[in-house]
This record gives C-alpha cells, sequence and structure tokens, in this order.
C-alpha cells in the first residue's frame, strides 16, 4: 500500500463515505449507541475494503448481519416505525448498503438514501446549525453524485479531482439557492398532518415537569436554554404581571403534586369575566415534548389545535415536538365566574396524616379570624417574617415535606413556597391549588421581544374566594431581598429599571449582549425558516400586495420566478465560449487587436506565418517585430516543450508591439 | 405580415403561405429528428440547441419520486428543513438541466479515414471532437447503437481522438452508421444526446473462406508481352547497368572482367500468373464465392504471385502489390451479384 489515504482511495468512494458520515453524526445523540457503532463498524469494513486490506462480506454474512440488527432494532424499540425506530432502521440500511456496493448503481442508491436520511435528522433537530450544516452536507452529496458520474483518466492527479468535484458541486449549489427561496416563499402549503403523526418522542428538557415533589431535588438547575418568546403588540405589560400559566396540579399525595387526567373541558366564553384592557401577542414556543402551551394569565382565546382545562391550563392536541406559534388573547385583569361548586372537594382535599404541625398553626389562626382574605395575608406575612429563605440549594426534605419545610429548614425555592402555601389554605378550608409556569422574561434590547427561559421558571398558588373567584398568590414573592441567596435570584427578583444600576463587568456585559444578538437571529430563524407555514404565507405575500391570492396564483406566480431566474441563469450558462482562452492565445489576440488598428486583419483561413508574410510586404517596418511575434507564438504553440523563457519574451513583445500609424 | 425569406440568392418578402409555415414547423418538430437524428451531413456535425435533446434517466426519475416522497414527509410533519432540502435539491437537478445540456452543445464532430476491414473483423472509426470553443467536457460518451460506447473528457480549447470500433457483418460501401454522442454528467439524472449522422463511408470486403489452397487448375494465360525481364524467379538475360538497378543484380563477375557493369535480368511472371475466376466456381451460392475469391486473393498476394480477378462485370488484370489486393478486394466487396 502505497500513498497516502486519499490516494489509496477512489475520489467517489471518500466523497460517498464523507456524505454518509455526515449525514449520521447529528444523528448521534438520538440513536442508541449499539447501533451507532455498529454503522462505525460498517464504514470501517468498507474503508478497509477500498484499501485492499480485506473483503467484503458475501451474501450469507450480510444476511445474518442484518437480521441481528434488525432484531437488535426491534428488542430495543418494540416497533420499527416512528421517528426513532424509523431512523435507526435506515441509518441500519444505509450502512449495510456499503457492504453490497459494487456498481456505479449501487452509489447512486446510496446517495439518494443519504438524501432521505438528511430528511430524517430534520425530525429531530430544526436549529439555525443544522440548517447550515444542510448546506454542507447538499455539497458533499452533490460532489459524490458527480465523481460517481465521472470516469476520470487513472492519470490524473487526486487532489485536482477533489477540487474540481466540490467546485462543480458549489457551482450547481449556487445558482440552486435562490430557486429554493422561491420555491420556499411561494410553494403552495397545505395545512396540518396528512396522517398521524409517530408518537414517540426524545426526553424532555424543560424547567417544569408534569408532577411536582418539593424536597425530592436538592437542586434546581440554572438552565438557561430559552422556553419561548413573545412578541406583544403594543407595550410589554408589567414584570408583576408577567406570569406565564403552565401545568395546574391539584392533587397531592404527601410528597408530590400533579394532576390525574380527568380535566374536564371548559367554555371559555361563560367563564371568565375580564376587565380592562386586552393584550395581543404572538408566542414562539421552543420544543419540549410535552402537550402544555403556555399562556399570560388569563387567556380567553385558543390556539388552534389545542384545548384548556377545567384548570385554565391550554393544552395542545399533540406533544409540542417542534418550534410552534400561536397568538393568543389575554386579560391580566379577570374574574372567574364562581363554578359549580361540585368542582371544589378536590382543591380542598388532603391526606389526613400529613402535616400535622401546620395544622394546628392554621387552626390557631382560624380561631382569630375566619375571612379567607385575612387568612391569606396572614400566611403571606408568616412568610415574610419568619426567617424563610430563597435558595436553590435547600436540604432535602423526607418525612413530611410540608411540616419540615415551615418549621425546620425553611430554606427553598418557588416549589416549596407553593405547595406549603397551598397545603396551609386547604387546612384552613380554602380551595387551593398549585399554578407552574414561567415568571417574567427579559426583554432583548437588540430586538422588540421578550426572552423567557427555563431558569425563569417559576410555581406559585392560586386560592378560591368567594365573589372574588380564583385568585393568583406568590408566596415566594413576600420573601425580602436579604433573605434571598444568590445574587443571579435577587436579580432576576429586582424591576428591569434597577436591574440596570446593579452594573456588570464590561466583559459580562459584551458576553450578554452577544447573547441578546444570537438569541435575536435564533428568534428571526424561528419565525422566518421555521414557522413558516400556510398562514404566514399568505401574510407575507398580502404585505407584499397579494391579499387573497390563492394556491392557483401563488402557483402562477412561483412558476413565473422560477422560469425568470433559470432563463437567467440559461442564458448566462449557455452563452458562446465560456472558456476562457489561455494565456498564449490571450496574448496573440491582444497583438491581433493592435494591428488591426493598422488596418490589417487576420482572415480565418490564414495561418499565423501567412498573416505575418502579408504583413510584411504591406508594413516593412514592422517586420522585425511581427517576425519575432510570429515565430515564438508558434514555437509556443507547436514546440513539444517550448522553453520556460519563451512565455515571458512572448508577452513582453507583445506588451511592447506599438505599431505606429504610417502618416 | 410579409414573412421575409431567403430566396434565390436574396432577401425577398412575401405574404405569409400557411402550408410553408406548417411545413417548417413539423419539420422543426419531426419526432424523426428525435428519435432518429437529421439525415447525413457533412463533416464536421455541429452540436447546437436543435440537434441536442435531452431527457431523465431512470435515475432521474428515481430521484423526482424521491423528491414527492420527501415532499411528502415536509407537508405532513410541516418541516420546513425538510421543505427547504427538498426544495434544494429539486433546484439543483433543474440546474443540472442546462449544465448536462452545455456539456454537448458547441462540439463539432467529424470522421477520419476509416480503413477497409473483412467481414467479422472490427472496424476502428477515428472520430475526432473539436471543442474549440467551449470549457471542459467531462464524461461525453460516444456510442454506436447496440455496441459497447466509450467515454472521455475534453480540455478546453482542444480536440480529441476517439476510435469507436464496429463489427460490420455485410460486405460492401457502407454509409458511416449513425452513433450517437451523449452525456449524463454531472448528477447522472439526465441524459442530453445527439444522434450524429455523417456522410462519411467504408468499405467492408468479404469474409474470406476458410480454405487453404489457391485454385489448382489455375488458367496461366499466355502474355504476349511475358519475360520482359520485370520477374524475379528465372535467369533472362543481361543487359546494360543503369543507374537504380539493384546491386544484388550486378553480374559482379562480368565487372571483374573489366566487361563492365551488367546487370542480370530475371523473368518468370508468366509461368506464375493466376487468373481468380468467379466462373471457376460454379454451383456455389454468389456470397460463398466471394468469399472464397477473397481468400484467394489474400493467399496469392502472400505468395508473392501475380494475379488477376476476373468477374462477370469486371476484369482486373494481373498484378501485385497493396494496391492491387484493394483493388480486388474492393471489386469483390462492391460486387452485385445480380448483374
Amino acid at each position: 500500500m502505497s500513498g497516502r489515504w486519499y490516494t489509496a482511495l477512489s475520489p467517489s468512494s471518500v466523497l460517498l463515505l464523507l456524505s454518509v458520515i455526515a449525514v449520521l453524526l447529528p444523528l448521534l445523540p438520538h440513536l442508541p449507541v449499539w447501533l451507532m457503532t455498529f454503522c462505525a463498524c460498517l464504514i470501517a469494513w468498507r474503508i478497509l475494503h477500498d484499501l485492499g486490506r480485506v473483503s467484503l462480506p458475501g451474501r450469507t454474512v450480510r444476511i445474518v448481519l442484518i437480521l441481528l440488527a434488525l432484531a437488535a432494532l426491534f428488542f430495543s424499540f418494540y416497533t420499527l416505525f416512528g421517528r426513532t425506530a424509523g431512523s435507526a432502521l435506515l441509518a441500519l440500511l444505509l450502512c449495510m448498503k456499503l457492504l453490497e456496493m459494487h456498481t456505479q448503481r449501487d452509489r447512486v442508491v446510496l446517495v439518494f438514501l443519504t438524501c432521505f436520511m438528511v430528511v430524517i435528522g430534520f425530525l429531530f433537530s430544526q436549529s439555525i446549525f443544522t440548517g447550515t450544516y444542510m448546506l454542507f452536507e447538499a455539497l458533499l452529496l452533490t460532489a459524490a453524485l458527480i465523481s460517481i458520474n465521472h470516469h476520470p483518466a487513472s492519470y490524473l492527479p487526486r487532489q485536482t479531482l477533489y477540487i474540481n468535484y466540490l467546485r462543480l458541486a458549489v457551482r450547481l449549489l449556487l445558482p440552486a439557492l435562490p430557486l429554493t427561496l422561491v420555491l420556499f416563499v411561494l410553494f403552495p402549503r397545505v395545512p396540518g398532518p396528512l396522517w398521524g403523526m409517530p408518537e414517540d418522542v426524545a426526553g424532555a428538557t424543560t424547567g417544569l415537569s408534569e408532577q411536582m415533589s418539593p424536597g425530592q431535588i436538592s437542586q434546581l438547575s440554572n438552565n438557561d436554554a430559552v422556553a419561548f418568546r413573545v412578541k406583544f403588540d403594543k407595550e410589554v405589560p408589567p414584570q408583576s404581571d408577567l406570569y406565564w400559566r403552565g401545568p395546574v396540579f391539584w392533587h397531592f399525595n404527601g410528597f408530590e403534586w400533579n394532576a390525574p387526567k380527568d380535566q374536564f373541558r371548559l367554555r371559555l366564553e361563560t367563564a371568565i369575566e375580564t376587565r380592562g384592557a386586552p393584550i395581543d401577542y404572538t408566542l414562539t414556543l421552543e420544543p419540549h415534548q410535552q402537550r402544555w402551551l403556555f399562556a399570560l394569565d388569563m387567556p380567553v382565546s385558543l390556539p388552534p389545535r389545542s384545548r384548556m382545562s377545567a384548570e385554565f391550563q391550554l393544552l395542545s392536541l399533540r406533544p409540542i415536538d417542534k418550534v410552534t406559534r400561536y397568538e393568543l388573547r389575554s386579560y391580566p385583569r379577570y374574574r372567574i365566574e364562581p363554578q359549580a361548586a361540585s368542582f371544589f372537594p378536590r382543591y380542598l382535599e388532603l391526606p389526613d396524616s400529613i402535616a400535622p404541625q401546620t395544622r394546628r398553626l392554621m387552626t390557631t389562626w382560624q380561631q382569630e379570624t375566619s375571612r379567607p382574605a385575612a387568612l391569606i395575608q396572614r400566611a403571606l406575612e408568616y412568610f415574610r417574617n419568619e426567617p424563610f429563605y430563597y435558595s436553590r440549594q435547600p436540604p432535602l426534605l423526607f418525612d413530611d415535606p410540608v411540616d419540615e419545610f415551615l418549621f425546620q429548614t425553611r430554606k427553598g425555592y418557588c416549589e416549596h413556597y407553593a405547595s406549603a402555601f397551598t397545603v396551609m389554605m386547604r387546612q384552613a378550608g380554602i380551595p387551593a391549588r398549585v399554578v407552574t409556569g414561567y415568571q417574567g422574561g427579559e426583554k432583548n434590547p437588540l430586538s422588540d421581544y421578550l426572552i423567557v427561559r427555563q431558569s425563569d421558571a417559576h410555581a406559585w398558588a392560586e386560592v378560591w374566594i368567594a365573589e372574588e373567584g380564583w385568585l393568583r398568590v406568590d408566596p415566594t414573592s413576600v420573601i425580602p431581598p436579604d433573605r434571598i441567596e444568590s445574587s443571579e435570584d435577587l436579580l432576576r427578583r429586582q424591576p428591569r429599571a434597577e436591574r440596570q444600576l446593579i452594573e456588570l463587568t464590561w466583559l459580562a456585559q459584551s458576553f450578554r449582549q452577544a447573547r441578546y444578538a444570537w438569541d435575536a437571529v435564533n428568534n428571526r430563524w424561528n419565525q422566518w425558516i421555521i414557522g413558516f407555514n400556510e398562514k404566514r404565507q399568505l401574510a407575507l405575500l398580502s404585505s407584499w400586495g397579494m391579499p387573497n391570492i390563492g394556491w392557483q396564483g401563488m402557483t402562477v406566480l412561483m412558476i413565473s420566478f422560477l422560469a425568470g431566474l433559470l432563463l437567467l441563469f440559461g442564458v448566462y450558462l449557455l452563452r458562446r465560449s465560456n472558456a476562457p482562452l489561455d494565456r498564449t492565445s490571450q496574448l496573440y489576440q491582444q497583438f491581433l487587436r493592435k494591428i488591426e488598428k493598422q488596418g490589417l486583419i487576420k482572415q480565418e483561413y490564414e495561418s499565423a506565418l501567412q498573416f505575418a508574410h502579408r504583413i510584411k510586404t504591406s508594413r516593412a517596418d514592422l517586420a522585425k517585430d511581427v517576425d519575432r511575434i510570429t515565430h515564438d507564438y508558434n514555437k509556443l504553440r507547436y514546440a513539444a516543450y517550448p522553453p520556460e523563457y519563451l512565455h515571458a519574451r512572448f508577452a513582453a513583445s507583445i506588451k511592447r508591439f506599438q505599431p505606429q500609424g504610417r502618416s | 405580415m410579409p414573412v421575409k425569406t431567403f430566396l434565390d440568392g436574396c432577401w425577398k418578402y412575401r405574404s405569409p403561405d400557411f402550408s410553408t409555415v406548417f411545413q417548417t414547423l413539423s419539420q422543426r418538430f419531426n419526432l424523426r429528428r428525435f428519435f432518429v437524428g437529421e439525415g447525413p451531413q457533412t463533416a464536421p456535425y455541429h452540436l447546437h440547441r436543435r440537434n441536442v435533446y435531452i431527457l431523465p434517466t431512470k435515475q432521474g426519475l428515481i430521484f423526482a419520486n424521491l423528491l414527492m416522497l420527501m415532499l411528502i414527509g415536509a407537508i405532513n410533519y410541516n418541516n420546513s428543513l425538510a421543505y427547504l432540502m427538498t426544495f434544494l435539491l429539486a433546484s439543483l437537478s433543474v440546474i443540472a438541466i442546462l449544465h448536462t445540456y452545455r456539456n454537448l452543445l458547441q462540439l463539432a464532430i467529424s470522421a477520419g479515414h476509416i480503413e477497409p476491414r473483412f467481414v467479422g473483423e472490427t472496424l476502428t472509426i477515428p472520430i475526432r471532437i473539436d471543442n474549440r470553443n467551449g470549457p471542459t467536457r467531462l464524461a461525453i460518451e460516444l456510442q454506436f447503437p447496440g455496441e459497447e460506447g466509450c467515454m472521455l473528457d475534453i480540455d478546453p480549447h482542444q480536440q480529441q481522438y476517439v476510435e469507436l470500433e464496429t463489427v460490420p457483418t455485410r460486405r460492401g460501401r457502407h454509409r458511416l452508421e449513425r452513433f450517437t454522442i451523449a452525456t449524463r454528467f454531472p448528477l447522472g439524472l439526465f441524459r442530453a444526446w445527439a444522434n450524429v449522422h455523417l456522410q462519411h463511408g467504408y468499405l467492408v470486403y468479404p469474409r474470406p473462406a476458410t480454405i487453404q489452397q489457391l485454385p489448382a487448375d489455375s488458367h496461366y494465360i499466355l502474355k504476349v508481352h511475358g519475360d520482359q525481364g520485370v520477374g524475379a524467379d528465372d535467369f533472362a538475360g543481361l543487359r546494360q547497368y543503369h543507374t537504380g538497378d539493384s546491386m544484388r543484380h550486378i553480374h559482379w563477375k562480368a565487372a571483374a572482367r573489366q566487361q563492365g557493369l551488367l546487370t542480370k535480368q530475371f523473368g518468370g511472371d508468366r509461368s506464375e500468373e493466376l487468373w481468380l475466376d468467379w466462373t471457376s466456381l460454379p454451383d456455389i451460392d454468389a456470397e460463398q464465392r466471394l468469399s472464397i475469391l477473397s481468400r484467394w486473393v489474400l493467399l496469392a498476394e502472400r505468395e508473392g504471385k501475380s494475379y488477376g480477378l476476373r468477374l462477370p462485370d469486371q476484369l482486373i488484370i494481373p498484378s501485385r502489390g497493396d494496391r492491387h489486393r484493394h483493388q480486388c478486394l474492393k471489386a469483390l466487396a462492391e460486387f452485385e451479384a445480380g448483374s
């Protein structure tokens, strides 16, 4: 084996293998480790074969391998369909195909399969990075396809071939980009899924979970990932109104809050009595694999394909597995109509044995006053006056989370406070529940929207008071600033104006600035690429002055744009004589132009020598120059090995040649 | 509206004649041009927009199906990047149409001299592809229908020579068959091709029969001018040396005897003059006869005999050498049995 790897392997093999690897890489975190290891082994086998080290497996070995792998796949997923299992299956087939790739046709099939694999990858991620990476994948695939269709002479140096294939791939892809853009914007979009979506989804990454168990987790992650972004139609409401309602829990077993799935459907029109001005906004939700939709308290409209639970929680009909945009209207001032009394037992229910100490405390308070409002006030004052601390790393709670928290540890974060408060209210006979969601959000100073991060996750309580309806009570908010442990949290709790007073170092500032800029770019990407659907398409076209363009109009517009672009490109590409002349010919053309000004034009049938002879008969004064130029030209053109210096001499004599008009 | 036409060497205006318009159109869109190509043309055959055709290949159709599948997936999952990828690949293949098409445009094709061969032998057809004005052309295929083609790259401003091979099955004078120049480059999704029909002929000699003997009953015809001393076998006498006579034929002994330079003369051509006669092969199929005659010509030439050919319609007087051999074989190749 001589030569380096890229000379030992044929360019089409290298490009093909590279594109397969490039396409499988992004799937690495989503597919089982054993499968990816297996795929890597198959790829390595192919490379070793191409290097001439091993032979490809026979038919029997291949069949045994694929059956084993299929069985393993089936036992890790119990299905071969759905997103993860399906893409695992395709990755497996793709790599198995490497072992039976003999003809040109096999290579083409492999390229096609790989193209399909690229699209499968988009089911897992649609980030900016993925989008940019797609161009790279397309470049490799195009170059691979080109190399498969070329059968280069063996003496050509490999390096030049790679460069040529990649250059040609770029020249094919660049003019394809505007066409792609036209198709993307104008191709009539069909709303909704054509059939069911696979239900299997990867693990959730969110600041919220399906149940809440205060005291079980001793550390709250400070995850800066974006939960959602909000663009308000008018001005941003004050921070104190920014309670983003998420999962509502009403069932407590002593350790864990949850919401059993028997939620009633709510009729919105009759349930909420609104006051004040509405707030209209558009929310762009990052995928979190749950069905929760978030809304500012209290939403009065439903996004498409969603419903509202009896606890006023918005639920999508299917899990949010990709960036989702929806428009909403909320009223920060509202009153919820008293509901059927039969609902209330579930908001009062508590396991009998829990929190006896708290129950005693509540009994003493109830003796002082029976007014619910006063009791709520009393509880909040209790949190404010007793030494309660806000901490992200509270001690674990074991036997009775509520009592331990209220009377011993007294350190916790929002979930501890919301949970304890709700239990206190229920013990005092006031219907109460826990609401989780997000609180606040930071405005991107470089753009006009609000970023809500996972670290803004919050929990608060809702209590029901006759005449008033459901009221939001946030027990965490009463903890005075000096009892908040970390400055981060302190900052988060300050209003925006104050926040800027506590200034950061320039480094932190510029980092923050860069993060805002990056977030703005991400937001654009989400709005214009990921969230581009039939609604946005229509909105965009109507902003271009075509409000009632149907799919027919769109098609006509699309085809005319495409035809126009293709015509332009076709004229550019098919114009005569594309290749530049070589240097010698260019110089000789210069010479011909100079002599043409003297009225001497070389005819098509004339050779250089004949033309020189004709010049000399009419212009003896040019004879010397013309002879030298013609001689050099012929030598450069026809000599088997023209000497190197001749190029320079030829160029110099052409440059010097300045025939003066004969007076 | 009057139509401007070039008639009798000058431009003339005349009112439109719809039958002419129809004729022009039906000529332009004649399907024959598409499937068969135009009639034979004098070399060089220029490839331009009207004689280069392009259609998707089988792979192209599979790719189109794949794109449909991807589009349906994109619609179902409402996945923007899947839409983008599908549209990018679709645009790419449309751009590839132009590149594939351009890969053939502006080439000029001509054929060189084709050496005659016997039926059953491989005939080499030298083809020149002139890429005088064009960019680099990659993966150009040349192919006779039903034959294995060849693939070549042509650098800009270069001419490339290829030798196409074909095995002729019939003797006679042939027109150069229509062959195709095609390309699938760069993506293999489309195939552009042109049917090249050059006005170029070649000769195929009859297949020599497998017999190994010359006719036993050769006719020896007494030649009036026989034994002129131009033979090679029998000594016929001496004559004065002329400049240019072979040194080996100088009568050195006489020179030693101071008799001056004398050249030995040889005769014997008479005795070896052989007539290959059509009528000497009665009761055999005409092609079979030609085949035997063809073998005889080869044998006679190899044995250095002077041979003549007598066909029903043609008589070639005895001689030898390559030209003579060609003349005889050509007569056999072009012989028409009916006459």
